[in-house]
């Protein structure tokens, strides 16, 4: 039979002593006793040697040495172990007495039971926690920004004027708001894909995955018609977390072990994820962008209510990114030649997403967190106002469900406004664009919009649950 | 700003209690320009020390904290001309210090090689050096630790 093991996590106040000693403490006393030892230290430097689920599985004891308590998702982890839990500087002083009583000591570990009905949303797993990272540090840049996009839209619609600072001259207050507000809506996106990868691989991937999310949501930059939106950060979000925590097990020599999390991964993953971004990321959504324009202009115009139930979807599809900016494109192009009814779709559609998300929570409020509900309202008036993104992070929250609520619904929203023949001439201020004269039929809009809306609503309410009841029941499984 | 040269060494310093060593520490650090206020300095030594004991046993303590009053990362090791209270694991009062200061804020090239030094403590040959050596020993010992 193989070696007994332990496996351990220290943590202490500031992180930069009794973590370590405790650490190495309970390494050489375990091995000397015969055990394999796997020891987590949650230090100032970020979590290192983090205990696999394998090891955790393996393990015959888990001591747990903390300074400063543990999370209970943290805590989860050694559900059903035999654990011996207590102070750090104690582990420190009865070391050895611990390691000759380990079967006396421990305690077989349940009481996170007791949190797991309670705790709705903390307890994702896998992939869901970190995406759910990025979700909670993305949050405060769409509602800060968002609101004010929102007050200097509606300044600028009213007759507030709304001028660059040029020559000489002063920048309207409008402009100013837009512009601040802006920049919420740009750095939501690099700021999601940081805090993903930072979620997987710990500090060293917060600073690549900012930088390459940064680069491919800028359009400008790729030299393409679009940028990648919530699920390039995703995407990249991902992939550099993984790298990077791959990347962290490497062993370099003594001397050069030190410069690994602070110089050689952020240096050549930056380097390999950057160049990644630029040469494959950025063709890859343009090419898809160009495809899908083509495909749209290419179906014959007896198929009119299947173009614009595609266009409905695409647009609600990734709020943003090449699928949405393609169907935009298309729209928008055909304003400039007279022909308003496709344009009036993203009228139309760009709205429900967040309004959506936002009255789901009132309907239904245990299917989504605190954090959600919270936004409920900004989200509302951003996405009646200017803008689908606050719909992202109810999308990023649960992926499947959400997105598929809002694509269907944008797609039958679609069929609606062509068929009830709503224009719209120009961008405005949302929902009232109609009450400016930007978008007519004043009727056929908010009927169409209603259509899409009530059906959005209850899609997201019928699927989000039995996503939830899934995930739940997976979870009782496991447990 | 080095982690640790010869002038970190503070040789024997006279102190009659913890608050005197505390005190010798932070002058130590405003002397070596990490820190301007040495009177911060000592509070946050104490308010780790109310958290729990630095006093690990064997004589010797491992004062630290980590705090926004230091600019850089720093160790320091001290001698106290008569072993004091220290309220340590094994109740020994403590007559050798070897103290870390880090800064609170951004992250810090030097953490990771202060924890091979905190890692060392734990190593009888180790602590053997810092209790009995001559400085240059000590001295020698703590840059092989964190190199």
């Amino acid at each position: 039979m193989a070696n007994k093991s332990i496996v351990a996590v220290t943590n202490c106040p500031a992180g930069i002593a009794h973590t370590y000693m405790v650490a190495e403490a309970i390494q050489q006393k375990g091995e000397a006793r015969g055990y394999t030892v796997h020891v987590e230290t949650q230090g100032a430097s970020g979590v290192e040697n983090q205990l696999t689920a394998e090891q955790i599985k393996e393990a015959d004891y888990v001591i747990l040495a903390l300074g400063k308590g543990m999370t209970d998702s943290d805590r989860v982890r050694f559900n059903n172990k035999k654990v011996i839990e207590l102070p750090v500087s104690e582990a420190l002083k009865r070391v050895d007495e611990i390691m000759d009583n380990l079967e006396s000591e421990a305690k077989l570990f349940q009481t996170t039971k007791v949190h797991m009905g309670t705790t709705k949303g903390t307890k994702a797993e896998g992939i869901m926690t970190h995406l759910m990272a990025g979700v909670s540090a993305a949050l405060p840049f769409v509602i800060g920004g968002g609101l004010l996009m929102a007050i200097g839209s509606i300044m600028a619609q009213f007759g507030a004027p709304n001028v660059a600072p040029g020559e000489g001259e002063m920048a309207s207050l409008a402009w100013v708001l837009n512009t601040v507000g802006g920049l919420g809506f740009t750095m939501m996106i690099p700021i999601m894909g940081a805090y993903i990868a930072n979620s997987i691989g710990d500090k060293p991937a917060l600073a690549p995955a900012f930088l390459c999310t940064y680069l491919a949501n800028s359009a400008d930059l790729l030299g393409t018609e679009t940028g990648g939106g919530f699920l390039g950060a995703v995407v990249i979000g991902l992939s550099v977390g993984y790298f990077v925590k791959a990347f962290r097990k490497v062993k370099l020599p003594k001397e050069i072990q030190s410069l690994l999390g602070f110089v050689i991964i952020p240096f050549v993953t930056l380097l390999v994820f950057g160049l990644l971004t630029y040469y494959v990321l950025g063709p890859v959504m343009a090419w898809l962008m160009n495809a899908l324009v083509t495909m749209l202009s290419s179906i014959p115009s007896e198929l009119k209510l299947l173009a614009a139930f595609l266009v409905g979807c695409m647009l609600a599809f990734d709020m943003g990114g090449p699928v949405n900016k393609a169907a935009w494109f298309f729209s928008f192009s055909l304003v400039g030649s007279g022909v308003y009814d496709w344009y009036g779709i993203v009228g139309v559609v760009t709205v429900i997403p967040p309004m959506a998300a936002a009255i789901a929570t009132w309907i239904r409020p245990q299917l989504f967190t605190q954090a959600e509900r919270d936004m409920s309202i900004s989200s509302f008036i951003v996405g009646c106002t200017v803008a689908t993104e606050p719909a992202i992070p109810y999308a990023l929250a649960a992926p499947l469900p959400m997105i598929s609520a809002n694509v269907i619904a944008g797609g039958i929203a679609g069929i609606a406004s062509m068929a009830l023949g709503v224009q719209r001439t120009a961008p405005g201020i949302g929902i009232f664009d109609p009450l400016l004269g930007l978008m007519y039929p004043i009727p056929s809009y908010y009927i169409a919009l209603a259509i899409g809306l009530v059906l959005n609503v209850a899609l997201i309410i019928v699927l989000k649950g039995v996503w939830l009841k899934k995930r739940e029941e997976k979870a009782a499984l496991e447990a | 700003m080095a982690l640790f040269a010869k002038d970190h060494m503070l040789g024997t310093i006279e102190a009659s209690s913890q608050s005197d060593a505390f005190e010798a520490l932070a002058a130590a650090a405003v002397r070596l320009g990490v820190a301007t206020d040495q009177a911060a300095v000592v509070a946050d030594y104490k308010e780790r020390e109310i958290e729990g004991t630095t006093g690990f046993g064997g004589g010797i303590a491992i004062p630290h904290s980590k705090t926004d009053n230091v600019s850089d990362a720093t160790l320091l090791f001290a001698r106290l001309s008569q072993p004091v209270e220290w309220n340590s694991l094994d109740g020994e009062p403590v007559d050798t210090l070897i103290s870390i200061l880090a800064p609170k804020s951004g992250a810090d090239v030097h953490l990771q090689l202060l924890a091979k030094l905190a890692r060392k403590l734990m190593h009888d040959d180790f602590t053997a050096v810092l209790k009995g050596g001559s400085a240059d020993e000590v001295c020698e010992a703590i840059q092989a630790a964190i190199s």
